[in-house]
């Protein structure tokens, strides 16, 4: 990015969006398909057939059938499978949207600080390699063992494990931006720090934290199915994903939709993330694709 | 700059390629003494790195509550027993000195007895060596048998049917849970088609082919990911190669289209390939926890996870230790061969 | 040497069985011509199939075993099953859990009770090839007195123990103490060689240590991969017919591997998918698969185990025995069991605190039992004083029961008024936070049914829950000294109604494994303590 780019017309927002859409099959179908999962997260109260908690020995493993009352079946416990699929999509997009918000402010925030101050740096960056040395699965569920089941401690534990990446994205690019010439430039003619902050760094950050964040997003979403799957998640009282697919392993050969059904269902939404971080990073920088 | 190149953010390994500690210029010319005082100096760097993480795991472990010495005993042992036993492990010391007493140990190489096994850490952690490499051996043998060639052949075949549809499996294999692909193996393989044991561990003592068919499954559950991103990575990778301005005159002059792939493209591509690769086996160590839980597989994840469980604090400390030295180690590998392999570089 | 007659019998007075027998015995001898001591005749083999001889048993176990063999460093069940493949004690326990000889060839107790003479057979080796002799059996005896709890409950009482003579071991009491076959019979009070007893001391038993003299012997030892035991050429069975534990064991299979597998999933699917023989335990949600395979035997372990939510009794609102009951009365336990383990088959709502195959079975005093009455609970709490204070029930996921049954007992007391608040944390920090008399005032875990109620855990005012009280420490003497069944019945009522009176903690009801085995493995005895010598493989 050049001085002399910025000063070029640019287009209205809404154009640009629209342009990027039609351009950028997996943005679209990455959206399409996110915007399914989110619509049913929201009008799950409405699509749910059964309850999803209400436990019914007597209608238990039943198979799914289109016709039938319950279009995915039952699972051990006689819940409705298709039910508590759904309302699983609740618990994965909450800690998904919550973890990767809170990456973003807290990953950035300190990716910003370790750029601009050199002398905290090196130990920032120190504490940051050592928190990725640490297998990051074992490091959630310490943390969840410390703090104990509940969704915020996911969120906490997930949050935790996400950070040293994204403040690594936000420290390089606020060095290599910092190198630049224009900022040089800027300086020499007197702009303040906080002026050359957010008129040149903010905005260069801007897309690879963005790709960043829906992958952390993707992450989450992941990283919060294994540790339900674990046991070491949120309390298994509330519908999730892994805990399903936890469920499930009793029943693989008696009653394999146990399994399939909720895998899908997280299969298909990481996949819509992780369609829409390449098509971001494909939009929003070029550079990063292949020419 | 450290500006992360080609699109390196993938969800798996995560770091960008340039991985480094510091902000330095990684593209410093090197060679001959150079070289040497790069690797030193990076050997050192990882050194406060390595204290962040013991004492990390050291705090971790004493914020959290829970007693291995009842767990040892058992469900009907005395109070009385249970902290005669707590005594004798020394877990009545003050913090600060069992810190001190554990570093100066490990920096002695002497980390310690497992509470729970009985035996010393370094003993369970080389007990557990053998099935933790053979499945990040094969799984990552997976990886390259399938999503080397997937990625060149995409890059070659680029803007096909191909292409776009190995892009889009690759997608899905990196989307896809490994514990919900790894049921769906057991599901078919071994439970429906009874082709394949539904879990364990063979040693390679017990002979090739029966190892062999208990390590197929597992290996193929953690693969596929691994694939799906080494073919997306190479593929990226091939095809910035096999547009630069060396490729094309080479073209221009006449060298044959595999001389081109191969001998320059490729090895071009080799640099960063290699630091997923790299990445990737130093996850794979620590981190293929719920591939081993659902295979019933005794390697370090699974160690590590039931450490955990059972407040064995020498335990988890001793192999996150070594867990987080074999990452930084394989880190700096991968960083020197890339440099060492990086023409760039090299011509100076 | 022992009828069925005498099942029920407690403490086998055996005197007088011996003498029958032995009038018995002498009339078979002199009619065959032979006057062979009682132990060295051989009864017809009963009707018993054929078993094969050769082959690998892999036998799928709960997970790694603390302190691997030694049962009397760890409780573990697991522990305790295994060490007993391994080593045998003096004594051992029968189908109906009355403790038969096994290293004793013949005992005597004094009239007064407080000298027991044992002798010891002859001829038994250990697994390293010496021979038993009493020294052996004191050394290992008094390291299970140091660092076993019920080792110690023993010894408490005891005033020597000695090796009269090599085959002979002496030990003196300062009380009558009846119960202590019982206690010798459990697999914890082994015996190894007197130098291996003497040098583990207080540590585990390493693996060079693992030698008993029972019909396999350890072979090799993989952390987290596998136990191996072989066949032990030259065990000496006994001749009498296989009853329980006791009796003749033969070792048919040649090698036996004990492979952790702690993922339960992963467990009843091997044994579905023929990768192992025989898994223990099972989710009980695998009854109907198994139950309709052919392939397959399913087995549900009666007795097991029980449970209880119990009370801290040392401080904060339970120290109050009618906070105590109103709990009680203000939930049904035989909803509450159903609500924590669901298949009917596997549960039992009944209050005794032994099961009754066992003859320790007692509900007297019990009425109460499954007998909700919110209104007396209410007012109960209201006679304490009880104000809406919190109760914190500490419980874990870890245990789906342990949730579950804490829930629904929750929403019981909620609907009389009492605020209840569920901490929930991993089974590690509940072990530690349950020793803590300021972290809880509820907790709930399982105990066993086929122990002796003296030895129950919670008997012991220092264990979590704190239970003092003069009544039960006088009742668990009587039991401790009880000499004849009349005494040791009257013994257990006292107890029982004292438990149900005082109400330390709430029992709920029993709940049973689910094993299953493979067909190919014939002869297995359903007992609690798993056991693998009779057993073969088709």
């Amino acid at each position: 990015m050049t001085l002399g780019e910025r000063s070029v017309e640019r287009p209205t927002v809404s154009t640009r969006i629209l342009r990027a859409f039609s351009r950028n099959r997996n943005l679209l179908v990455g959206h399409v398909l996110i915007a399914i999962v989110i619509v049913a997260a929201l009008a799950a109260p409405l699509i749910m057939t059964h309850s999803p908690t209400a436990q019914n020995p007597s209608d238990r493993l039943l198979a799914p059938g289109f016709g039938s009352e319950h279009v995915f079946g039952t699972d051990g416990q006689g819940r409705d499978v298709f039910s508590r699929t759904i309302k699983g999509s609740q618990l994965s997009l909450l800690v998904g949207i919550s973890v990767s918000m809170l990456t973003m402010a807290v990953g950035g925030l300190i990716g910003l600080i370790s750029g601009f101050m050199p002398r905290v740096d090196s130990i920032i960056m120190r504490i940051m390699d050592a928190m990725m040395a640490f297998p990051s699965i074992v490091l959630a569920i310490g943390i969840m063992a410390v703090r104990g089941a509940d969704i915020t401690n996911v969120i906490i534990a997930l949050t935790v494990v996400n950070t040293p990446r994204m403040a690594r994205v936000v420290r390089s690019v606020v060095l290599g931006t910092s190198q630049a010439q224009f900022v040089e430039a800027a300086e020499s003619i007197g702009s303040s720090t906080s002026r050359i902050l957010f008129r040149h760094i903010t905005p260069n950050c801007l897309s690879p934290v963005i790709v960043q964040t829906s992958f952390v997003f993707a992450e989450a979403v992941l990283g919060e199915a294994t540790l339900s799957f674990l046991g070491a998640g949120a309390p298994p009282d509330i519908p999730s994903w892994g805990g399903m697919l936890s469920e499930s392993r009793v029943f693989l050969s008696q009653a394999p939709w146990t399994m399939l059904v909720p895998g899908a269902a997280l299969t298909i939404t990481v996949f819509a993330l992780n369609l829409i971080g390449d098509g971001i990073r494909d939009v929003l920088d070029p550079r990063l694709r292949h020419r | 700059m450290e500006q992360p190149a080609c699109g390196a953010m993938h969800p798996r390994a995560g770091v960008p390629i340039h991985y480094s500690t510091h902000g330095t210029n990684r593209h410093e010319r090197v060679g001959g003494n150079r070289v040497a005082s790069y690797i030193l100096r990076r050997l050192i760097a990882t050194i406060p790195v390595m204290l962040l993480v013991a004492t990390g795991v050291f705090l971790l472990l004493k914020l959290t509550p829970g007693d291995p010495a009842g767990i040892l005993l058992g469900p009907d042992a005395s109070e009385e027993r249970r902290l005669e036993l707590r005594e004798e492990l020394g877990l009545n010391d003050s913090i600060i000195e069992q810190y001190v007493t554990w570093l100066g140990n490990a920096a002695k190489g002497d980390l310690g007895d497992s509470i729970f096994l009985n035996q010393s850490v370094t003993s369970s952690l080389v007990e557990r060596a053998e099935p933790t490499l053979m499945l990040t051996f094969f799984s990552t043998l997976v990886a390259l048998v399938v999503g080397l060639p997937l990625g060149i052949y995409a890059a070659r075949k680029r803007g096909s049917w191909f292409d776009a549809g190995a892009m889009a499996i690759a997608i899905v294999g990196i989307s896809m849970p490994t514990f919900w692909l790894g049921l769906n193996l057991i599901l078919i393989f071994a439970v429906k088609l009874r082709m394949l044991p539904v879990a364990g561990y063979a040693s390679l003592s017990d002979g090739l082919w029966e190892s062999l068919r208990y390590i197929i499954l597992p290996a193929v559950t953690l693969g596929v990911a691994q694939a799906a991103l080494l073919a997306r990575m190479t593929r990226s990778m091939m095809l910035e190669v096999l547009s630069s301005d060396y490729v094309r005159t080479a073209r221009a002059k006449g060298v044959g289209e595999y001389r081109v792939v191969m001998a320059h493209a490729f090895r071009n591509a080799l640099m960063p390939i290699l630091n997923v690769v790299g990445l990737t086996i130093a996850a794979l160590l620590g981190g293929a926890v719920v591939t081993e839980q659902i295979f019933n597989i005794p390697g370090i994840g699974r160690l590590l996870i039931q450490a955990v469980g059972r407040r064995d604090v020498p335990l988890v400390q001793g192999t996150v230790l070594v867990i987080a030295t074999v990452y930084v180690v394989v880190n700096l590998v991968v960083d020197i061969l890339a440099a060492a392999l990086d023409p760039r570089i090299r011509r100076g | 040497m022992h009828t069925s007659g005498s099942s029920r019998s407690l403490i086998l007075p055996r005197k007088m069985n011996r003498r029958s027998a032995l009038k018995g015995a002498a009339a078979l001898g002199a009619a065959a011509g032979a006057g062979l001591p009682f132990s060295r005749l051989t009864f017809p083999a009963a009707a018993q199939e054929e078993l094969a001889e050769g082959g690998v048993l892999k036998i799928a176990i709960v997970g790694e075993p603390p302190a691997v063999l030694d049962s009397q460093f760890s409780t573990a069940t697991v522990t305790n099953n295994l060490s007993q493949q391994v080593f045998e004690g003096l004594f051992t326990f029968d189908a109906a859990f009355n403790p038969q000889p096994m290293l004793v060839e013949d005992y005597e107790m004094s009239d007064d009770g407080l000298t027991y003479t044992f002798k010891l057979r002859s001829g038994i080796q250990f697994h390293d090839g010496s021979e038993m002799v009493a020294e052996d059996v004191v050394a290992s005896l008094n390291r299970w007195g140091e660092i076993n709890g019920r080792g110690k409950l023993v010894y408490g009482r005891m005033a020597s123990i000695e090796a009269t003579d090599p085959q002979t071991v002496t030990m003196t009491f300062n009380e009558p103490t009846g119960v202590l076959l019982s206690f010798l019979a459990r697999a914890e009070a082994f015996v190894m060689p007197a130098a291996i007893a003497e040098a583990a001391g207080t540590d585990q038993l390493g693996e060079d240590q693992f030698i008993g003299t029972g019909p396999f012997r350890f072979v090799e030892h993989q952390v987290d991969q596998y136990l191996k035991v072989a066949r032990f050429d030259d065990y000496t069975p006994r001749d009498e017919e296989p009853d329980g534990m006791s009796g003749r064991r033969i070792a048919y299979v040649d090698e036996i591997d004990f492979i952790p597998v702690p993922d339960e999933s992963v467990r009843a699917n091997g044994v579905i998918a023929g990768e192992y023989h025989f898994g223990d335990p099972l989710p009980p949600d695998f009854y109907d698969m198994i139950e309709s395979d052919p392939s397959l035997t399913p087995i549900v372990v009666k007795p097991y185990y029980w449970y209880a939510p119990v009370f801290n009794k040392q401080q904060g609102l339970f120290t109050d025995q009618n906070m105590r009951k109103a709990v009680q009365l203000a939930f049904s336990q035989s909803e509450a069991l159903k609500a924590g383990f669901g298949r009917d088959e596997l549960i039992r709502a009944d209050p005794s605190v032994c099961g009754e195959e066992t003859a320790w079975y007692s509900t007297a005093g019990a009425d109460a039992y499954d007998q909700p009455d919110p209104e007396q609970a209410q007012a109960l709490l209201q006679e304490a004083g009880y104000n809406g204070e919190t109760i914190r029930w500490i419980t874990t996921h870890e245990y789906a029961y342990n949730f579950k049954i804490a829930d629904f007992v929750k929403q019981q007391l909620e609907g009389i008024g009492m605020t209840v608040e569920l901490v929930v944390s991993d089974w590690a920090t509940v072990v530690q936070n349950r020793s803590d008399p300021e972290a809880y005032e509820i907790f709930l875990t399982g105990f066993s049914q086929y122990a002796h109620p003296a030895t129950q855990p919670f008997n012991d005012a220092a264990w979590p829950g704190f239970w003092e009280s003069e009544a039960k420490d006088q009742a668990i003497s009587d039991m401790m000294a009880a000499s004849d069944d009349e005494s040791l019945k009257s013994a257990i009522d006292a107890y029982t109604e004292t438990l149900w009176e005082e109400m330390p903690l709430v029992k709920v009801g029993d709940n049973f494994v689910l094993r299953a085995h493979r067909n190919e493995m014939k002869g297995f005895d359903n007992f609690p303590d798993w056991f693998f010598w009779n057993v073969g493989l088709e």
